[in-house]
């Protein structure tokens, strides 16, 4: 079988992470690290594992066009939106892991087949890939929902200097996702940072006001997106079933990651990392 | 002797105490009597600031800026101030609006061991020429040098008064002292200081971190407000003109806004009850109080035993889901 | 019994008191942990080892060490008993060159550069980068360690300056020495305080916990003599049968503290020092150097003279170098066990064993 070739852009944590998602995975075959600086902690990682690492940034692929077949775009947003036409041009599969969100938004567990049909795709956030499947659910089982809102809490850790000058673009994404993936007439995203050691895992509870709640399906339907959602998340659990409580439906889920580069708290970065990852194999196996 | 700045959130802090039920109508009456007396700021919104009217804290019945209109109409020398936590209140969305409505005192707020998510909000009031409040709350969470350095980095954001809370009442006079102290060695812009009442100690707080070298208070009407309330305000006040400091605030005028506050808007005036005192003890979020009695009476659990589990797990105010996570495990143990 | 089994023997017995005089208890934490010791062929870092392999061996801790250094060799000569424990790994690679810490790290002990302050002088660029770089390169990798509790930056009683001469102990929060950048025998201290502030900005910034130990002067086995510190020429001195030759006036004050209270002090500091904790590690008890030559001359099995040699044209100012421990103390219920008689009787002892080889 043959794998698809992978290019990874942004050699930071998350790059990093991906990189050792993707050796792992039967469908990808990463050809290349490229970041900016030799200096980089991920770049000498992947020499220490055979993967060959590029300090050109996004002129690698210009120069090596046959390089691969799937960028993973783990720099900016600033630079996602350079990297973005030329990559149009180039004829690549993007997977944009940053906020810029130039192409279709993409929950694996929900619309992964359409997606695959176009060639750049957006991961919206962390808190998103945790909560819009159970958003969608909602959505699914529910004519009428009023609203829906998701708060996160996330090891002050694991939130680094670009998390926390962002915080407003996570907010606003977020709730843009899980709008339309729920079709709920208001939506609401709340982040907390948590400074307890030991870190706290990443853990989120979505709560919906809707019109003739229905707890049965809901939690059918949960049940099935969460099977898909363990598929390509492992670490994803529902730890409070949908449930009615003062008037408004609550879920909760804690979402551990895999401890591949980033530690096991991180799960917050981890998620959108297994979910890219999916999107890719989907691509592969087209 | 010397000004003190008094700040009262009655109208914001006091939502806490009313699950955020409070009205344009309570709003434009207090705001009406606090501008009569001279209250320097008035604080007005829901209980966890701009933009948090949520099902995690409560949905307050009058939104935002309504409550904002409510209160601009009626404050005419008093500023009108609002408290803002980035991760609840978003720039364009919440803080925009809320200073075209005629916000004076922006006061951005922060736990107090993450004070870098409040730069931008910081910058955006600056720039837009409102007065800016750094906050930090839950500041018994952090030892005082660590909190002088968030603090430092408020400053540098632009802050131009920085508060600390004490959110959960957890704290003893030399606590307050100490925090003080250090917040004077590394910051150059006035302190203020905003205080609980679990241990009965608002009052004996407020006056040690004047003496500490603290010119801002907090404090509310009957010290209505989350938990076992706020520093009582006119208390403050009686007790602060009789040591000598000046508030400009007409003492009788404030006696007759607290008569009216408690006849009129605050259904309970707080006390120190038996939950109160175990929330203090263990340090968790003054706010926490009706959403764990609720929870626990629900799972029929003790809430003292809730407090201190969820102490020990260091919950952070917002962090209202886990109440119920912790009350479904202590429920699990139980069986 | 041969030399090496005798050695072992002594270092034993130093581990065992000092347990005993302190609290083997308070070291429970470091129980079935993975400690990450870079710089670990030093002083300080070959006296930790030997302290944990005495734990593990005689009290059953199941601490894993690995210990990172440039040379490992040098272990052989002055530490052979570590090589061949199973709970110790080493890696010969240099701090900068570092690019991940093993998974199972849960405390680590930043020890890497070089005290000895002739390379300091003769290659200033090696001694800032080892420092600098060193540390912005462990502290980058130690932010992906998931299981990390704790980090310990072994600092330098040197970025204070100099100690006032009336003022009796120097405590942490002594911040009047202005940087001295712009002459080269500041390189060390300088470079030093950077590594602090590079502390600083992790443990802030991005959120590492982190504590800092600030060490004066040590004594004991595993110090080389050729560190230019007084204690350590008047012991060579003696050891070669020469008058005991002090330089000056002799009114210099210093204190020396024994490397298993050392290795205790910085144990006790890793594992139940706060973040943002900043400790002196060092001895309170002052002594004269004309004291401390005396105190080695008597001592030493020769019978040695102490002379003070003439320098009629050295005008000395009189100096003062001894930490206030009272935080370690109060905080950490620690102790200095060994007083500097024993510690230097242990010393000579130490070095005949080692020159018997």
């Amino acid at each position: 079988m043959k794998k698809a070739k992978v290019a990874i852009l942004g050699s930071g944590n998350i790059g990093t992470d991906l990189l050792i998602k993707s050796l792992r995975s039967p469908y990808l075959d990463c050809k290349v690290l490229i970041g900016r600086s030799l200096n980089s902690n991920g770049l000498q990682k992947a020499e220490s594992l055979g993967i060959a690492i590029s300090t050109e940034s996004i002129q690698h692929i210009v120069k090596n066009p046959d390089c691969c077949d799937i960028v993973f775009d783990a720099t900016s947003a600033k630079d996602h939106l350079v990297h973005a036409p030329i990559l149009k041009k180039l004829n690549k599969f993007v997977i944009d892991l940053t906020p810029a969100r130039v192409g279709s938004i993409c929950i694996p567990a929900v619309n992964l087949t359409e997606c695959l049909k176009q060639n750049n795709i957006n991961m919206i956030t962390c808190g998103g890939q945790a909560s819009i499947p159970i958003a969608y659910a909602i959505g699914q089982t529910h004519d009428e929902v009023e609203y829906i809102e998701v708060v996160s809490s996330i090891a002050s850790r694991s939130a680094g200097p670009a998390t926390r000058l962002n915080l407003d673009e996570y907010i606003h994404t977020t709730e843009f996702g899980m709008q339309h993936f729920s079709g709920a007439k208001r939506t609401k995203a709340i982040l907390n940072l948590n400074p307890a050691v030991p870190c706290i895992n990443m853990q989120t509870t979505i709560m919906a006001k809707v019109k003739n709640p229905n707890l049965d399906a809901l939690q059918k339907k949960v049940a099935e997106i969460v099977e898909k959602i363990k598929q390509y998340v492992p670490g994803y659990e529902i730890i409070l079933n949908p449930m009615f409580e003062n008037e408004r439906i609550i879920v909760m889920m804690r979402v551990k990651g895999l401890g591949d580069y980033l530690p096991e708290y991180a799960g917050n970065l981890d998620i959108i990392n297994c979910a890219a990852i999916a999107v890719a194999e989907g691509f592969a196996q087209k | 002797m010397s000004f003190v700045l008094i700040s009262d959130p009655f109208l914001r802090d006091g939502n806490h105490a009313v699950s955020h039920k409070l009205t344009a109508e309570h709003i434009a009456e207090y705001c009406k009597m606090a501008d009569q007396a001279g209250v320097p700021v008035v604080e007005v919104g829901h209980g966890n600031g701009l933009g948090a009217s949520s099902l995690q804290l409560g949905e307050s019945t009058t939104p935002d800026l309504t409550m904002l209109e409510a209160a601009r109409a009626n404050l005419k020398s008093s500023k009108l101030g609002i408290h803002v936590i980035p991760g609840f209140a978003t720039i364009e969305r919440d803080l925009k609006p809320a200073l075209a409505a005629g916000v004076d005192v922006v006061r951005v707020a922060s736990h107090c061991s993450e004070a870098d998510i409040t730069e931008r909000h910081i910058k955006f009031a600056r720039e837009a020429g409102k007065t800016v409040y750094g906050v930090l709350m839950m500041s018994h969470m952090l030892p005082p040098a660590l909190l002088a350095e968030e603090a430092a980095k408020m400053e540098s954001y632009g802050a131009e008064v920085l508060i600390f809370m004490d959110s959960s009442g957890h704290f003893l006079p030399h606590d307050v002292k100490e925090r003080v102290a250090r917040l004077k060695e590394a910051i150059s812009i006035p302190v203020g200081f905003h205080a609980h009442n679990n241990l009965g100690m608002a009052i004996a707080n407020s006056v040690a971190a004047l003496e500490a070298g603290a010119n801002v208070l907090d404090a509310c009407s009957r010290g209505f407000g989350a938990g076992a309330g706020n520093t009582q305000l006119e208390v403050l006040v009686a007790v602060l003109h009789r040591m000598g400091y000046e508030t400009g605030i007409d003492l009788y005028k404030l006696l007759d806004l607290a008569d009216m506050a408690e006849e009129k808007i605050i259904p309970k005036v707080p006390t120190i009850s038996s939950v109160s005192v175990v929330s203090g003890l263990s340090g968790v979020f003054s706010g926490f109080i009706k959403p764990v009695i609720r929870i626990a009476k629900e799972f029929d659990l003790d809430p003292k035993d809730l407090f201190f589990e969820l102490g020990e797990r260091k919950v952070v105010a917002g962090q209202e889901d886990l109440i119920l996570e912790v009350a479904n495990d202590l429920a699990k143990q139980k069986i | 019994m041969s030399i090496n089994v005798k050695k072992l023997k002594f270092l034993h017995q130093d581990c065992a008191d000092v347990l005993a005089a302190q609290s083997l208890n308070r070291l429970e934490k470091l129980k079935n942990k993975t400690l990450y010791i870079a710089g670990g062929t030093g002083f300080v870092g070959t006296w930790v080892a030997t302290l944990i392999a005495y734990l593990n061996q005689h009290h059953g801790f199941n601490t894993k060490l690995f210990l990172l250094a440039r040379h490992p060799e040098t272990l052989e000569t002055t530490a052979p008993h570590l090589l061949s424990l199973p709970e110790i790994q080493i890696i010969n690679r240099d701090v900068r060159n570092i690019f991940e810490l093993p998974q199972e790290v849960h405390y680590v002990l930043h020890l890497a550069c070089s005290p000895d302050s002739r390379g300091h002088m003769s290659n200033p660029f090696e001694t800032a980068s080892i420092i600098a770089d060193g540390t912005k390169n462990l502290l980058s990798v130690a932010r992906y360690c998931p299981k990390l509790e704790n980090i310990l930056y072994l600092s330098s009683a040197g970025i204070y300056g100099n100690q006032p001469i009336d003022l009796k102990h120097l405590p942490e929060t002594f911040n009047e020495s202005a940087p001295k950048c712009n002459n080269l025998t500041a390189t060390y201290a300088e470079a030093k305080r950077f590594a602090e502030m590079l502390c600083t900005i992790f443990r802030s910034q991005f959120r590492l916990p982190l504590v800092i130990a600030r060490p004066f002067a040590f004594v004991g086995p595993f110090q080389s003599f050729d560190r230019p510190w007084a204690i350590n020429n008047f012991m060579h001195d003696t050891l070669q049968n020469k008058p005991i030759q002090i330089l000056g006036d002799g009114k210099t004050i210093r204190s020396y503290l024994y490397g298993s209270d050392v290795a205790y002090w910085v144990l006790s500091m890793l594992i139940h020092g706060q973040t943002g904790d900043i400790f002196n590690l060092g001895s309170d008890q002052e002594i004269g150097l004309t004291e401390l030559a005396n105190l080695i001359a008597c001592e030493s099995e020769a019978s040695t003279k102490v002379q003070i040699a003439e320098r009629p044209l050295m005008t000395q100012q009189p100096s003062r170098l001894i930490p206030s421990v009272e935080l370690a103390k109060r905080n950490l219920s620690l102790n200095v066990t060994v007083d500097l008689k024993t510690a230097i009787h242990k010393t000579l002892t130490w070095s005949h064993l080692c020159n018997t080889q």
